[in-house]
């Protein structure tokens, strides 16, 4: 399943925000050799300090993780304009309240092999991808910004995901970094769909029994 | 279809227009209110007072009834008000059907219902450049039967006008006028054709990018103006010398 977790959640999920902070630190410090803040086996940024939306594809009693990403609205401090402004102005001073930026992306492989052996690491970005289209979409969101490595570029296409490259650089791991925007439309959530053969949502707000709305009706 | 599509664009620079022109923010969310028929709204700015004091002196302009605003306050309903509380920890938009209530926080509700206010809702967490939060809350009419088509309709539309509201805030509060905006080299060049008479369209083809990036850098550059359209965004580009066409 893929869910949010917002600041207000973070308590509620102790065991997935563990094992998120843990991936990254594989994922990141480890295979790519970025530069990234290690503690321990975690790597945490000040950004994750800033109640940043992770979205985060888990087991169904949400304690086994098999990807994430992280999700901050640009109108806030964003990593893409800290880290890349230099090397990428024209993506990194985007701002405005439907553009949002997404990092850190990434997927489990060993997680994913043992419980999803269909799934190949492809086909995982492409349903996170497909997942980040349906939350912006639902969000209001219409534009996301992101940092890539050059090899995504073919799993973008084979998913029908849409991005528009805006910059590539080298020296900032073992691999270029490319920075780009990606349409969030309903065009392109159906492309993917149709590309990736998935008929159903795979991303779902979660909705109490008891709401706020709920209970004020039941007052009436 | 498209005819509603020109409408709410229509609607929508209009009530950007009044926001900024309002005298205060006061005034600026009852025209909210009016312009899209909704039953209130309410902004509220988080305030973390620095030092040992830990005053919580919200700055809130609401258009909720003066007896149920009384009511809040006498009843120190900012401490239970579920908005509230997850608003401001929230990033994404969200509907009020999504929060769940705590315990202490159902009798709120009942009073709330019984001063004929609206159950549906949805809010706007803010966050700006330099890490305010602040929150708009939509709160639907008692007899509101299409809340989540009109969610689904101007959300877009009411997410943006959530940061010009923002904006108008900060400045009545702080008198904080934002220092000249830093546009990109594209954003410059998008706002150069646009003065050209090019759509955006056009523009794509001349910058050789994609249609959607130039929206994109059209939608960031307006934004940073504070302008309802890239009509007037052009205009102020060229009064703040940051295009010469």
């Amino acid at each position: 399943m893929f869910v949010t977790i917002q600041a207000h959640e973070y308590n509620k999920y102790p065991v997935l925000m563990e094992k998120m902070f843990k991936l990254r630190k594989r994922v990141f410090a480890d295979q790519l050799g970025w530069d990234v803040p290690v503690n321990g086996d975690c790597e945490r940024d000040e950004y994750d300090a800033l109640k940043p939306v992770y979205l985060v594809w888990c087991g169904p009693d949400r304690t086994t993780l098999y990807g994430m990403m992280r999700l901050m609205p640009t109108t806030g401090p964003t990593l893409l304009y800290d880290v890349f402004r230099r090397t990428f102005p024209d993506t990194a001073n985007l701002v405005a309240p439907g553009i949002w930026e997404g990092t850190r992306m990434c997927i489990d492989e060993q997680a994913i092999a043992a419980d999803h052996p269909d799934i190949d690491p492809g086909r995982a970005f492409s349903l996170m991808f497909l997942a980040l289209c349906e939350c912006a979409m639902e969000h209001g969101i219409h534009t996301m910004i992101s940092n890539y490595e050059p090899q995504m570029k073919r799993i973008y296409r084979r998913a029908g995901v849409e991005v528009n490259e805006l910059g590539r650089a080298d020296g900032y791991g073992k691999l270029p970094v490319c920075c780009g925007e990606f349409e969030v439309s309903q065009r392109v959530l159906e492309t993917m769909r149709s590309k990736l053969g998935v008929d159903m949502p795979l991303y779902r707000r979660t909705v109490p029994e008891r709401s706020v709305t709920a209970e004020i009706l039941r007052a009436a | 279809m498209h005819d509603q599509q020109h409408d709410d664009e229509r609607l929508y620079e209009g009530i950007f227009q009044s926001i900024k022109n309002a005298a205060d923010v006061e005034q600026a969310v009852q025209k909210f209110r009016d312009g899209y028929g909704l039953g209130h709204v309410t902004y509220h700015l988080a305030q973390t007072v620095a030092g040992q004091l830990q005053i919580d002196a919200p700055y809130v302009r609401t258009t909720y009834p003066p007896t149920w605003v009384a009511r809040y306050l006498m009843k120190g309903y900012v401490h239970v008000d579920p908005v509230i509380k997850e608003g401001l920890l929230r990033s994404l938009p969200f509907d009020w059907s999504e929060i769940e209530p705590s315990e202490h926080a159902i009798a709120m509700l009942i009073d709330f219902q019984s001063h004929g206010l609206g159950a549906a809702g949805y809010s706007i967490p803010i966050l700006d450049k330099i890490g305010r939060r602040a929150l708009l809350s939509l709160n639907s009419k008692p007899d509101e039967a299409n809340w989540d088509e009109l969610v689904t309709r101007f959300r877009q539309d009411w997410i943006e006008l959530a940061h010009v509201l923002h904006k108008k805030a900060i400045f009545e509060q702080f008198g904080d006028d934002d220092p000249a905006p830093v546009l990109s080299p594209r954003e410059l060049e998008t706002l150069y054709w646009t003065a050209q008479g090019k759509d955006y369209k056009e523009i794509a083809m001349i910058m050789a990018i994609s249609e959607h990036t130039v929206r994109t850098y059209m939608r960031s550059a307006r934004f940073k103006l504070d302008c309802a359209n890239m009509s007037q965004a052009v205009a102020v580009a060229i009064k703040l010398r940051l295009i010469n066409p």
